[in-house]
């Protein structure tokens, strides 16, 4: 049997009696009017059609258009799952070649909870995820997997990196997400695992908190520096119960730094005993000379911690949970082989 | 029994001798079409008949002429034809004398048959003497009966004949009607009829129309029409007014500053709501072209190009004259708005927006005076005119100079929402619905939210139309300020409210009423909170499912009791609706829907099993199954068993292709979920798709889905798939093959979905058999993908599977077996192509990036 792949043009006029057919049924309103326009005594003379506002833009639907829609939103889904499917594999591949960074580099606790299959340093690509199903345990974490906005690692150097780029020096320590709500703050790991309950001096983020505990929470991306107890903050994606997510790196940026003031949210007192935060700076990429040549200048002042390495932040992008090409991260021991040709240090 | 009485009985208010008397015509029809015919036309003609019977005879000439269908159209026309042109010469001339029959009605269905008559023999040049005559009839004869019959012919043969074929008698027609227009005429029927058989001819006379003396007449006589004193006829010649401004707004700018401009006004202020809502209509059409004009000069700009014609910014110039027009017609509203009844409040404020669009910016400040003044007026006219003006212009101007004035206005809008006068409560709710579509940044979650939310669900106790609106804001607000559809984010600024809006569009929707879709909108609304809700919202989320599943279950229960088209209309429509939302709630819960998953799929068989073959609810009971599979991904397994024959069964009935096309979408959905488990399934899936492949009569736009969907397959089954690898490249190379001719665009845009579709066919393939494929059809991919990408100009969607596909390729063998067909030169310059384009998204930068790592790595043979 041959294959029929026919002009659509063609085939729907060969195909419109079938559906016209539906129509023909006597209760149609359309075929009741179509005969009265034929039998009418005084046919010929119709008003010509006007422009007309919509005033019930939802009441206005008929079934057919909002069947229409839901057929293009799962058709929508669908393309989105199978993309999904075959990029994954693809990513897979990727990083067998891409990445010689040795596996030991993963977290500590990676070894004991075995589980953890997603780590927590800074960028992408380190090492495959495990194609292991995940436990129940894992699922019940998973409305707070994968929440952070993570960088891939920078292989390339953007051709616009000196143009629309900003570069954030970053401690050691552990990628997580601090959650101040209803008198306590709660940090997760990028897997959803929880790696600390306390209370904090953020808003909303200790029983002492003065505010609305309920409407002031915040969500901040964070780099926990376990040695010395310190979240040096990354990024803010709520802050006092206003998103900012969908607001541009450099707002968000300024943002951190109005409101983790040094001073302020690094002195213990009631609310909060043992855990500093510290904003993280970001400096133009023009500045990126200066920056490799000395890192520490641009970090929070009197940082314990050693540098790890470079985020460096597309300014327009909003904050995208999961990985984005539009952050990338750049680990200490890769500076001169990618930012030689770029500067000269 | 003669034509007389039958055809009086055809008229019988008693339906069986109606139908006989049908019948039996009918039936003489079939015997004897001509000497059916000519019977007929000769009863049409006998001035000694009852008019009735006159007119029954000439429509059934008529009807037995005209169809609405093709192909009985065609068949009419053949049969026409084949009568012998003595018959037909003797009709035609009946039907032509009886135009001067004293009995208006007989000349007036006469017209209709000559009209109905030259409409198949003009084209066939059967008939040239016909408009010759006709013309004869209306500049020189002295019966004005036969005038006005005459013309009222050429404007049926106007409408109805293909303009192409009346341009060689434009010159005659137009002699006509303009003979018959000019005020001159002293017989106003004749007038009427005449400018209304030149809005008929409008078309096709674009030659004369070109011609500067010839357009000057025209334009005169209609201007001088729209002074009469007869309303038919000013609205008539405003009607070609519009037409006019329509076909030739190239040539207006002289006669828009001579007179059109100034007659418009005066005619929207016209007392004769025909002549006013013309009128009206005449600068809607103006904007509408103008806007249209804007659009081309914006596209031609981005092309580097001059746009072929240019707007005389008609609009613009005149918005400080309009503008106050339409401002005071806005106040002359209707107590009882009948939203189909079409009044001047509704045509102006439709001119309003659609000038709003048109001038954009400029029409901001001139508006603000009148909201200002108005809004709190204690006539209620005047407060719902200044919200109509205030939410007339949110679509138009930009957001800059519309987001201060929305922040002050919106706590009172909102406060409105309790204005004692429905009128008013209706604009009000539709005003709020286009804040939230057009404006939603305006919507501070701190400041207007609460109040907002509050006002809308108050609105669900209003009437139904105010209900659909205020579902209509509720569901932007969703879309705009909720979660999204992933299932990410922590929370959103609805997440607050989400809960109260949810049972309150419950409690709404547990109704039998569904008046002005209200019902429906709730529904809807609903789907679309729960498709955005936040993570923090997903116990509410689980609510609304509960509650979906209960209430799917009592429609079934009822199922039985259902009789009466309209009421099994209604009831599946709801189901459809609750179906809708069930669908909503699974993609949010995604994995936690397995606590109920149970429950879902029992539902979903059960309506499977009762709906009828082509019932659009299994369609949407498909739908939900898809959204099913995704969520419980491998755990679906144990529901494909029973579920399989509904699909197989779907795949087989190539009439409801829009069904077969989800119900193979789904086979992609469940591989997916499945992965290798669902090897038992894909012998009877892979037969079915070939055989809707090889199907004759299955719709076109199904296809190229069946090809990705042999991807799909390829991908869950690997290595599996190679018992159907001869037959799948014989169906893609074939596809591979085909081309459009230029100029059929939808050719052109069918053949390039096909082509995607095989470039996900290859990539399922080439990445589900891995390395250890056969290589025998490389060759042939590679052919083919050269020839697609290089060949026209392709998609962003095509390049990026292509390129992913070569990565595909270069990644399954890594140790230079492809070498000279990854270093061909085109398959570089599409990389690069797909890098470096700055029009394509950052995922197509991205699988470039990645495919030039692979084919790099297999080309160096590391």
């Amino acid at each position: 049997m041959p294959f029929v792949f026919k002009d659509p043009a063609a085939g729907s006029r060969s195909t419109a009696p079938t559906s016209d057919s539906p129509t023909e049924s006597p209760l149609d309103t359309q075929s009741i009017s179509s005969l009265l326009e034929n039998t009418s005594l005084t046919p010929g003379y119709k008003q010509p059609d006007v422009h007309k506002l919509d005033k019930s833009p939802l009441g206005s639907r008929t079934r057919e258009q909002t069947q229409e829609e839901r057929r293009k939103k799962a058709l929508q889904l669908q393309k989105r799952s199978r993309q999904n499917q075959i990029e994954y594999a693809r990513r897979l591949a990727f990083e067998k070649v891409t990445v010689d960074v040795s596996q030991e580099e993963s977290d500590d606790e990676g070894g004991t909870e075995a589980a953890d299959i997603v780590d927590d340093d800074m960028g992408e690509g380190v090492k495959g995820k495990s194609k292991q199903r995940r436990t129940k345990k894992m699922k019940k974490q998973d409305a707070y997997r994968d929440q952070v906005m993570f960088a891939e690692w920078l292989i390339d150097m953007p051709e616009d990196l000196f143009e629309n780029w900003c570069v954030v020096p970053c401690p050691v320590g552990k990628r997580c997400l601090v959650i101040s709500a209803n008198g306590q703050t709660t940090a997760r790991l990028r897997s959803g695992r929880v790696l600390n309950k306390f209370e904090s001096i953020l808003p909303a983020g200790s029983s002492t908190y003065k505010g609305n505990k309920v409407t002031d929470y915040c969500i901040l991306d964070c780099i926990f520096d376990p040695v010395h107890w310190v979240f040096y903050v990354l990024d803010i994606m709520c802050w006092k119960g206003h998103p900012i997510y969908d607001c541009d790196t450099e707002f968000r940026f300024f943002w951190v730094a109005t409101k983790i003031q040094a001073d302020e949210m690094d002195v213990p007192n009631a609310g909060n005993q043992f855990y500093k935060f510290q904003a993280l700076q970001a400096a133009s990429t023009t500045e990126l000379k200066n920056v490799i040549a000395n890192p520490y200048a641009f970090m929070p002042p009197n940082v314990k911690a050693n540098l790890d390495g470079y985020l460096f932040y597309n300014r327009e992008t909003q904050y995208v949970v999961g990985t984005t090409p539009l952050v990338c991260w750049l680990s200490i021991d890769k500076v001169q082989e990618l930012l030689v040709d770029k500067i000269s240090v | 029994m003669n034509v007389a009485t039958l055809l009086s009985n055809t008229l019988s208010p008693d339906q069986a001798i109606r139908e006989d008397a049908t019948q039996q015509l009918e039936l003489a029809a079939q015997e004897n079409y001509s000497a059916y015919v000519l019977m007929l036309s000769q009863e049409l003609a006998n001035e000694g008949a009852d008019p009735n019977i006159r007119t029954a005879a000439g429509l059934a000439v008529k009807n037995s002429l005209t169809a609405k269908e093709a192909s009985r159209k065609e068949d009419y026309i053949n049969r026409w034809l084949s009568v012998d042109e003595n018959t037909r010469a003797q009709i035609k001339q009946w039907s032509v004398n009886t135009l001067g029959s004293s009995n208006s009605r007989a000349a007036h269905t006469s017209a209709q048959v000559v009209a109905a008559i030259a409409d198949i023999e003009l084209p066939v040049n059967q008939w040239p003497q016909l408009i010759q005559s006709l013309l004869d009839n209306v500049t020189s004869s002295d019966n004005p009966l036969l005038r006005q019959a005459s013309l009222v012919s050429i404007g049926f043969v106007c409408e109805t004949t293909n303009p192409e074929v009346l341009k060689g008698q434009a010159n005659d027609i137009l002699t006509a009607v303009v003979q018959g227009a000019r005020k001159e005429e002293e017989n106003q029927e004749v007038r009427l009829a005449a400018v209304r058989a030149l809005y008929n001819s409008l078309e096709f006379i674009r030659e004369n129309f070109e011609s500067e003396s010839e357009r000057n007449i025209i334009m005169m006589v209609v201007c001088e029409a729209t002074q009469s004193t007869e309303e038919q006829l000013q609205v008539a010649a405003f009607e070609c007014l519009v037409r006019i401004m329509q076909l030739y707004y190239d040539n207006m700018l002289l006669y828009m500053e001579k007179a059109l401009f100034a007659l418009t006004v005066v005619g929207m202020n016209n007392e004769e709501h025909g002549v006013a809502l013309q009128a009206i209509e005449f600068w809607s059409t103006v904007c509408d072209e103008e806007i249209e004009l804007q659009l081309h000069a914006e596209e031609a700009a981005d092309a580097g190009e001059q746009p072929h014609r240019i707007s005389h910014g008609f609009a613009r110039s005149a918005l400080p004259q309009i503008l106050p027009v339409l401002l005071f017609l806005l106040t002359k509203q209707e107590e009882d708005e009948d939203e189909d009844e079409w009044n001047v409040s509704m045509a102006a404020a439709t001119c309003l927006n659609l000038f709003a669009q048109c001038v954009g910016d400029n029409i901001v400040a001139p508006i603000v005076p009148f909201v200002e003044a108005n809004i709190s007026n204690e006539d209620w006219r005047y407060r719902e005119a200044a919200v109509m003006a205030f939410g007339s212009i949110l679509d138009g101007p930009t957001p800059d100079l519309l987001i201060p004035l929305v922040d002050q206005a919106l706590p009172l809008l909102i406060q409105m929402m309790k204005d004692p006068v429905v009128n008013v409560k209706d604009t009000v709710a539709w005003t709020l619905g286009r804040v939230s579509d057009y404006l939603p940044q305006c919507i501070k979650p701190e400041v207007h939210l609460q109040d907002l939310i509050t006002a809308l669900v108050l609105g669900l106790q209003d009437s139904p139309r105010i209900v659909a609106n205020c579902c209509w804001s509720l569901m932007n607000l969703a879309e705009h300020i909720g979660g999204g559809d992933d299932l990410n984010m922590p929370t959103c600024p609805l997440s607050m409210y989400f809960e109260a809006i949810v049972l309150a569009l419950l409690q709404f929707t547990d109704r039998q009423n569904n008046e002005a879709n209200c019902r429906t909108s709730a529904y809807e609304a609903l789907s679309t909170l729960v498709g955005n809700a936040a993570m923090d919202c997903l116990t509410t989320v689980q609510q609304v499912i509960v509650a979906t599943l209960d209430r799917l279950e009592s429609t079934i229960a009822v199922q039985n009791q259902i009789i009466g088209v309209d009421d099994s209309n209604a009831h599946a429509e709801l189901q459809s609706n609750l179906l809708s939302v069930l669908t909503s709630c699974i993609r949010k819960l995604s994995a936690g829907v397995s606590v109920v998953s149970d429950r879902v799929m029992t539902v979903l068989l059960q309506m499977l099993s009762t709906a009828s073959k082509q019932s659009s609810i299994t369609e949407d009971v498909f739908l939900a199954v898809g959204s099913l599979t995704a969520a419980l991904d491998s755990d679906f397994s144990r529901y494909v068993e029973p579920f399989a024959p509904h699909l197989y069964s779907a795949l087989q009935n190539p009439d409801e292709h829009q069904l077969c096309a989800i119900a193979i979408g789904l086979i992609g959905d469940i591989c997916r979920a499945l992965g290798e488990s669902s090897l038992p399934y894909c012998q009877t899936f892979m037969q079915l798709l070939i055989t809707n492949l090889q199907s004759p009569v299955l719709h076109s736009d199904v296809k190229p889905a069946i090809l990705s969907c042999f991807g799909d397959i390829a991908l869950a089954i690997g290595a599996e798939f190679e018992p159907f690898l001869d037959l799948v490249m014989l169906a893609l190379q074939q596809v591979g093959g085909m081309r459009a001719e230029k100029d059929n665009w939808e050719l052109m845009d069918y053949v390039v979905r096909l082509h995607e579709g095989s470039v996900e066919a290859y990539v399922g393939i080439v990445q589900g058999l891995g390395s250890g494929q056969k290589t025998p059809h490389v060759p042939a991919i590679f052919g083919f993908l050269g020839m697609v990408t290089t060949e026209d100009t392709p998609t962003e969607t095509l390049v990026r599977s292509t390129v992913g596909l070569i990565g595909d390729f270069a990644d399954a063998f890594q140790g230079g077996e492809l070498k000279q067909y990854l270093a061909a030169d085109w398959v570089m310059a599409l990389i690069r192509e797909a890098r470096s384009n700055r029009h394509y998204s950052d995922s197509t930068r991205e699988v470039a990036r990645w495919a030039k790592e692979m084919v790099k790595r297999a080309t160096n043979g590391l």
